[in-house]
């Protein structure tokens, strides 16, 4: 699957999403949409947060999985709610 | 090389725990064998004579003011940190130290300590070289011991509580500096 790009290559500002497609009858819709707090997270992190809710939310299988210990883990998990939070309020503002 | 100073980003709680423990018993009873008692935090006494429970009874109070000072340093920054984290981390941060009880191997540090402080009193000029020279490399061991020590220890405390910025820091010395005073303070009556 192509990654999805969220930092302008140029100036690294955040994207927007300006056209969306139907796959089905070709219908195309132009705009300016925000992309949503979730998909504005690193690949890594998203990775982390789909692998995390497979595991059941269980950051001890999630610690198995990566190879890393316990708080390195959950660290990293704060991080990423650290993360959501600023992408969120930002969306707020 | 990493593993030597962070063991802590991969490693299970449980398995760091088990070799702390490991450490605990074969660094106690090493400081038996070579006559050395770790009277204080980050300090190693050669003596004369020792009791086999000694060794351990001082680790096991050093171990303690560690852990205590640690997991309250690691709560103030982050309520979340595990005990059992903080476990870990003081088991194996404090098992290098073990390792100097091996420079009193034959009791070379006692006798040259005497030997220099028996010089001093008489005529300074007949310091043997051999226990100067001697001095000096445990002196670089020990310095080259804290450091890892420090090293481990600060990577440990900032994984178990997510430590970041300056207040991290100095909580952090601030653990190791009560941590000494409280147990230079603690006699050893045992």
């Amino acid at each position: 699957m192509k990654k999805l790009p969220v930092l302008c290559p140029s100036c690294e500002s955040d994207l927007q999403v300006s056209s969306l497609t139907c796959e089905n009858c070709n219908t195309n819709i132009n705009g300016n949409f925000g992309l949503p707090p979730l998909l504005r997270l690193s690949q890594e992190e998203q990775d982390f947060i789909l692998d995390f809710i497979l595991s059941g939310g269980s950051l001890k299988a999630m610690a198995k999985q990566m190879d890393k210990s316990y708080p390195t883990v959950r660290n990293f998990l704060d991080q990423i709610i650290e993360n959501l939070k600023k992408f969120n309020h930002e969306k707020m503002d | 090389m990493k593993k030597w100073i962070n063991p802590f980003e991969k490693n299970s709680e449980k398995h760091l725990i088990f070799l702390g423990i490991s450490f605990f018993i074969i660094g106690s009873l090493m400081a038996f064998f070579f006559n050395s008692r770790f009277d204080n935090f980050l300090h190693m006494a050669p003596v004369e004579s020792i009791r086999i429970y000694q060794p351990f009874v001082d680790n096991i109070i050093i171990l303690t003011c560690l852990f205590i000072f640690f997991l309250l340093a690691g709560k103030m920054i982050y309520p979340k940190t595990r005990a059992v984290d903080i476990l870990a981390i003081i088991l194996i941060g404090n098992a290098p130290f073990y390792l100097i009880s091996l420079t009193n191997i034959n009791d070379l540090t006692t006798k040259s300590t005497d030997a220099i402080l028996l010089a001093m009193e008489g005529a300074p000029e007949d310091i043997s070289g051999f226990y100067l020279l001697y001095l000096t490399i445990v002196g670089i061991i020990s310095l080259a011991v804290l450091v890892w020590i420090v090293a481990l220890l600060w990577n440990g405390f900032k994984t178990a509580s997510n430590a970041k910025g300056i207040k991290a820091v100095v909580l952090f010395i601030l653990a190791l500096i009560i941590t000494t005073i409280v147990t230079y303070l603690i006699p050893n009556i045992y």
